[in-house]
């Protein structure tokens, strides 16, 4: 019958096609033309767009012959499932910024350009210039021995208190928590219920379910989140125990702080109803013009050691063609130039990829005009990289979702937390891809 | 000659319906990490997400998603619609009103429902210290709405019996919010169909207002209360936009409990894992649930259906 | 006597939960509207204030200008219209075929497009990015990030053929008949005869389709990467997340996304309520 024959073509078609798309699947698509713009995957979003398109069109006005595109995604979750799913693809954009713990898994697919090639090429880094760069950020871009990212937009952590609602406590402004059982005692007298009512008005700080605060807390107390050849997680230790007891303790025995979701917590501060956040060093310009008391700007309290872990991204090359791959180390190079990264630092409070950009007068005329900053850029220089196992990226979010959430939501208690997240994130660790 | 009639929409259909949910099969059936076909690995990843506590978590918000909405969904409706048949004065009016959300974005609902569930600026929590309550957490709340309501009480329920939460409550909330007004259209459709004489009959036997619906009202709408329960059904299955827009992060909302199936093979396909072999084996699994559901539907449940 | 009382009564009843109804679908729009003009400050107040104190219209070009929204908007007529061009053509085509004409393996393929329909987007929607990657044409990425994958799959659409077919099918036999008789050629038949008959029925096809694709969501979230070739929906969400917690700028943009399809409702009510739930067509 011509029916069946028609329909028994078309399913074969079918068969085939599909075969065909799971041969070429992953496959690399005929490689983009040389003379295609550059495409820059970002999220940069909200108020780093503009300082970021700022730069990219210099960059463009500088060499006109290349041209950059840059896609900025919402968020940074966004951002990775974009990459996901192009690479998957076979076809990534040729620069995107990625997390360390991203950046081993597209390394075991082949995906990225390796640095040292393009470092030691014609418009390369000289030795001079390779010191400028803080060693710490190109540790964290180093893998077995290989550069495989750049650092792009690095950041450390900062104190962000309410110097009016210091100062109405009895609080002195100038004097911001210098160690955490400071901070914890801060905290109780930043919590404030004024009419009696079970209700405090104001609370001392603002919580989020976070690894961030946890990480840092984990490493001043003298523990660390893996061990030192990353196979397995160290944050189960007595340490980390006592890391999460303390965040804990705010929200669950202290009741001086509150929890938020996402980045509530950081209206809650503009609000004026917690004293303290911890955030980014980059959040100051986020909260620009949203409130009206005076802020304090100052380093993270100390525990044991005065230490963090550095935060932000990279950037990394993919493999694409070799000319291509030049015209994206060139802008990258360009972008973390002195003169570059002093205004994206001034601009953003990312901090400076060289050290020389500490000099370079647009970031000390920042520096000068916000007190606080210049101690919370030194943070840099106590700083430690963050974990770059492959596994460590699932073994991250097991920490998070299956440890630091129940407890702060007070469903578990901080030790066998940790312990169960730490059999699960072992496992991730062992199993890497 | 109709063969070339039909070539248009039969090349679309093939070319992107008909192959992707060939290649789908297909691809469930080989480990797709990064795009990458490593290895065929056969069933494996169906064994693998089966024995996945995620995946079965997410089947269970996904199992009480639609146990909320479907019920909830077609009783009010059916309410309303029942109110609105009698030919009331301004029948134009509010099925005008009850059917805006329908034709409204499901982002731009879940926008402002979330800025509604809002903790502290949000309209729900005045609502309630308007009432002399306790403000809740909503979106951002795990703990499920059976304990919430004991909890008042004093007392606890063992940890299997605290229902969904109540972060996901809100998004079912808001799914059936956004669905009432269809189905009220659809059920007056149903309601209109009804012959008048079977009321004058029932009526001149002497039947009450309940006699009524029980023996003639409700029997003649069973085609069409089938036809909602089941797209209803079929649609909250497949809930995604406002799980994406309204809850987390963390993703997958608070302690997971927002996590539904569609998010999670979008997150295993597109996020972390990156294994689109293993999402597409996922999908499927949903699929058969919902073909098996819906055929289920059709033998069973039907056969009490009375079509006129 | 009695019995009007209590119709009275209960007619009042009726009224009250009706309106009690109409109220809660309302009030979230009016929230909406009444969070745009709200200022700064005013935002961040508990517990939020009903009317908004001084009417900040400034959200509304700011939202406006922070990211490319005429551009989205561009972008979506521009699929909308031609997927419902194309949905049209190939639906009355196709349907046109199963109603009037008889040929091997009709009901089969009939059957076999309705059987697509049963699968959920989730199912298709992953093979289907890679498979639109490899595609030939379109820009770098294949027919990802471009209008292709906007438009060209959705631009048959099967529930649009049962429809149209139903309607076909409830053409009286005589009709075709003379038209054979009088040795009309089937083209000539569709678009003399049958096409201007078919007005409602298009009307709902064209409706439903436009509605539908300017509030489709999660496939252009997948095939879209730019912000050049980013619909609405997706802007919106994305604008969404990345403002974060400023409510007056995103109320403000929810309100001119939806702003289109609302002013467009107020005026067509009927007929978009008919189409939307194909309850215009009867049979």
């Amino acid at each position: 019958m011509i029916m069946n024959g028609r329909s028994k073509r078309v399913r074969g078609a079918a068969l085939g096609c599909a075969a065909l798309t799971f041969a070429s699947c992953g496959g690399d698509r005929s490689a983009p033309d040389a003379s295609e713009p550059i495409r820059l995957w970002h999220s940069m979003a909200g108020r780093l767009s503009q300082p970021l398109d700022e730069l990219v069109e210099a960059y463009g006005q500088a060499h006109p012959e290349r041209a950059i595109e840059s896609v900025s995604m919402p968020s940074y979750e966004a951002l990775s499932q974009k990459i996901m799913a192009a690479v998957a693809a076979g076809g990534p954009p040729d620069v995107a910024q990625c997390y360390e713990a991203w950046t081993a898994n597209l390394i075991e697919n082949e995906s990225l350009a390796p640095m040292d090639p393009l470092f030691a090429g014609p418009n390369g880094l000289s030795a001079e210039s390779r010191a400028d760069i803080h060693a710490i950020f190109l540790e964290g871009a180093t893998q077995n021995g290989t550069v495989w990212s750049f650092p792009f937009n690095k950041s450390v952590r900062a104190l962000y208190y309410n110097k009016d609602l210091y100062r109405r406590v009895g609080l002195d402004p100038e004097r911001p928590p210098r160690t955490w059982e400071e901070y914890r005692a801060f905290a109780k007298r930043l919590t404030v219920d004024g009419d009696g009512d079970g209700k405090p008005e104001t609370f001392g700080v603002a919580s989020q379910i976070t690894v961030t605060m946890f990480e840092n807390l984990i490493v001043q107390n003298g523990g660390s989140l893996l061990t030192e050849d990353e196979t397995r997680v160290a944050f189960d230790s007595p340490e980390g125990i006592e890391a999460l007891e303390f965040m804990a303790d705010l929200l669950v025995n202290d009741g001086s702080a509150i929890l938020s979701q996402g980045y509530e917590y950081q209206n809650e501060f503009l609000a004026g109803k917690v004293g303290m956040i911890e955030g980014s060093s980059v959040s100051l310009v986020f909260m620009d013009g949203k409130y009206e008391f005076e802020l304090g700007l100052a380093a993270l309290p100390a525990g044991v050691r005065d230490t963090q872990l550095v935060a932000g991204t990279d950037v990394v090359i993919f493999r694409t063609t070799p000319e291509r791959e030049r015209v994206a180390w060139d802008f990258v190079k360009w972008f973390t130039d002195t003169e570059q990264t002093a205004r994206w630092s001034a601009l953003t409070g990312y901090l400076p990829v060289r050290k020389s950009a500490m000099t370079h007068p647009v970031l000390v005329d920042k520096l000068e005009s916000k007190p606080g900053l210049g101690e919370v850029y030194g943070q840099l220089e106590r700083a430690l990289p963050q974990p770059k196992a492959p596994g460590w990226y699932a073994g991250r979010t097991i920490l998070e979702r299956e440890a630091i959430e129940p407890v702060l939501r007070g469903r578990m208690q901080p030790a066998e937390a940790l312990r169960a997240a730490a059999t699960k994130a072992n496992r991730e660790l062992a199993g890497g891809l | 000659m109709p063969y070339a009639f039909l070539a248009p929409a039969a090349v679309i259909i093939v070319l992107f319906r008909l192959l992707p949910i060939v290649a789908a099969l297909g691809l469930s059936f080989f480990d797709a990490s990064f795009g990458k076909i490593r290895a065929f690995v056969g069933l494996a990843q169906y064994s693998e997400l089966f024995g996945d506590p995620a995946f079965w978590r997410s089947a269970g918000n996904t199992l009480w998603f639609v146990l909320g909405c479907v019920p909830l969904s077609v009783a009010s409706s059916l309410f309303f619609a029942l109110l609105l048949r009698k030919g009331v004065a301004g029948l134009g009016f509010y099925r005008t009103t009850y059917f805006l959300p329908v034709v409204t974005s499901f982002v731009a609902v879940s926008m402002v429902w979330k800025l509604i569930f809002h903790t502290r600026v949000g309209l729900a929590n005045s609502v309630l210290a308007g009432l002399g309550i306790e403000p809740l957490q909503w979106l951002d709340e795990p703990t499920g709405i059976f304990q919430l309501a004991v909890a008042g009480l004093g007392w606890d329920l063992p940890a299997w019996a605290h229902g969904p939460s109540l972060a996901l409550v809100c998004v079912i909330l808001v799914s059936v919010w956004r669905g009432i007004g269809y189905n009220v259209v659809i059920f007056l459709a149903g309601l209109q169909s009804i012959p008048e004489h079977y009321y004058e009959a029932a009526r001149i036997d002497g039947a009450g207002r309940v006699g009524i619906f029980r023996n003639v009202t409700w029997p003649l709408l069973t085609p069409t209360t089938f036809y909602v329960v089941v797209m209803t059904m079929i649609l909250s299955f497949q809930v995604f936009a406002p799980i994406y827009l309204m809850t987390g992060p963390p993703i997958g909302g608070p302690l997971g409990t927002t996590n539904v199936i569609v998010y999670y093979l979008f997150d295993e396909g597109f996020g972390a894992g990156g294994n689109m072999g293993y999402a597409s084996a996922v999908a499927l699994v949903l699929f058969a649930v919902i073909l098996v559901l819906t055929l289920f539907q059709r033998k069973v449940v039907e056969k009490r259906v009375h079509y006129a | 006597m009695h019995e009007a009382v209590l119709g009275l009564r209960r007619n009042w009843a009726v009224h009250a939960l009706l309106i009690v109804g109409a109220l809660s679908f309302v009030i979230p729009f009016y929230w909406m509207i009444g969070t745009s003009l709200k200022g700064g400050a005013e935002l961040f107040e508990t517990p939020p204030t009903w009317f908004p104190r001084s009417l900040e219209f400034g959200n509304y070009p700011e939202a406006w200008n922070t990211v490319p929204f005429p551009r989205y908007f561009a972008n979506t007529i521009f699929v909308a219209v031609s997927i419902v061009l194309g949905v049209v053509v190939t639906s009355g085509l196709s349907a046109f075929a199963f109603a009037f004409f008889r040929f091997r393996g009709r009901e089969g393929i009939f059957n076999g497009f309705l059987s697509t329909m049963m699968v959920p987007e989730p199912v298709y929607i992953i093979s289907s990015y890679v498979l639109l990657y490899h595609l030939p044409g379109g820009g770098r990425d294949g027919w990802i990030d471009d209008y292709s994958a906007l438009i060209v799959p959705w631009l048959a659409h099967v529930f649009s053929i049962f429809l149209l077919r139903q309607h076909f099918l409830s053409f009286p036999r005589d009709l075709v008949d003379a038209a054979v008789i009088d040795g009309c050629s089937p083209v000539r038949f569709l678009f003399v005869i049958v096409l201007p008959l078919s007005k409602a029925a298009l009307t709902t096809v064209c409706l439903f389709t436009f509605i539908n694709t300017w509030n489709s969501f999660l496939w252009p979230l997948v095939v879209t990467n730019s912000d050049t070739i980013r619909p609405i929906q997706v802007g919106l969400a994305y604008f969404a997340q990345e403002q974060g917690t400023e409510h007056g700028l995103m109320m403000a943009a929810a309100v001119f996304s939806i702003a289109p399809l609302l002013v467009a409702y107020f005026f067509a009510q009927k007929q978009i309520i008919a189409s939307l739930t194909h309850t215009g067509l009867k049979g």
